[in-house]
């Protein structure tokens, strides 16, 4: 897709997604995320929404590779044990396309899977600018600049102070959440799309350079 | 003797729970708080609450008296007609 002019990619510490047994998180900006993350990890199984397992354009692939229902009854259990065969669960805990990059209303799907395997997460950061095949748009709605995709694996984050057995585990998720979330709240602040238009209320916009920390590949 | 005899025993106890398991102080729970849209509460905490009853409880809460519950209010009548003695 990028031959064809329509995007530009640069994946940055793309050694980061060299991994197994991990739940990867992004933030859900277009249409093709999950791609961008799957084409650079191995063993990658999709936790999506039941309408992807109907549409005619996702659903044998969907069903084919074996990913996880979002509404399952079974979705923990079931990426639990993808994650302990050594598959990576890649989760946009948004749930669905977002419409911006700082509300960032994260479900806690993730933070489960991870406490009951006591597994990494990695976090990967999905910088789209301008904004392009979002929720609601056409797939034929080509902005009139050509967007430029700046994919970010951060740190990964280990959940060891967030497995104390004596709490319950749906405060250890809620905990969970709000550190993961706290971690693209600050990153999606250093988005490209907010050195042109300021962040409001957020004197910090701008100030981390977007290509800090650049070692992966460049398209 | 049962912890949930009465109604406001009961409810004691399904307060306690949703502090206990979920952070919800006792005064955001009126009978029309939605409980996904006001209290935040998802369908894994669901099961979490519901074998946290049984477990405080001691009593068989079979989960799909639930599955139609949408508000606080909602629980807590489900609750009433599956713990409290038939009057």
């Amino acid at each position: 897709m990028t031959g064809l002019g329509l995007f530009t990619l640069r994946v940055e510490n793309a050694d980061r997604l060299a991994l197994s047994g991990s739940v990867i998180v992004a933030n859900h900006p277009s249409l093709i995320d999950a791609l961008l993350i799957v084409a650079r990890a191995r063993n990658v199984c999709c936790v999506a929404k039941p309408a992807l397992f109907r549409n005619p354009c996702t659903a044998y692939v969907f069903r084919r590779a074996g990913y996880l229902q979002s509404d399952s009854a079974d979705l923990i259990d079931d990426a639990a044990a993808a994650i302990r065969a050594g598959d990576n669960v890649l989760v946009f805990p948004e749930g669905t396309r977002n419409e911006d990059d700082t509300t960032l209303n994260f479900k806690r799907g993730a933070a489960h899977v991870a406490l009951s395997t006591s597994c990494r997460i990695q976090p990967v950061t999905i910088d789209c600018h301008p904004r392009t095949l979002q929720r609601g748009d056409h797939w034929y709605d080509v902005p009139t600049t050509v967007p430029q995709i700046i994919v970010r694996a951060l740190a990964p984050m280990d959940i060891d102070d967030h497995t104390d057995s004596d709490v319950p585990v749906t405060l250890a998720a809620r905990r969970l959440t709000r550190s993961l979330r706290s971690v693209f709240v600050r990153e999606a602040r250093g988005f490209a799309r907010f050195d042109d238009e300021p962040f409001p209320g957020n004197a910090m916009a701008g100030l981390t350079p977007p290509d800090s920390g650049l070692d992966g590949s460049v398209r | 003797m049962s912890a949930a005899q009465t109604r406001d025993s009961l409810h004691e106890m399904a307060a306690s729970a949703m502090s206990r398991l979920f952070e919800i102080d006792a005064g955001a729970l009126v009978p029309d708080a939605r409980l996904s849209e006001d209290l935040d509460i998802d369908s894994i905490d669901s099961v979490n609450l519901i074998i946290e009853l049984r477990r405080t409880t001691g009593k068989d809460i079979p989960a799909e008296h639930f599955r139609e519950v949408r508000t606080y209010g909602d629980v807590m009548s489900t609750l009433e007609t599956l713990l409290l003695p038939k009057a």
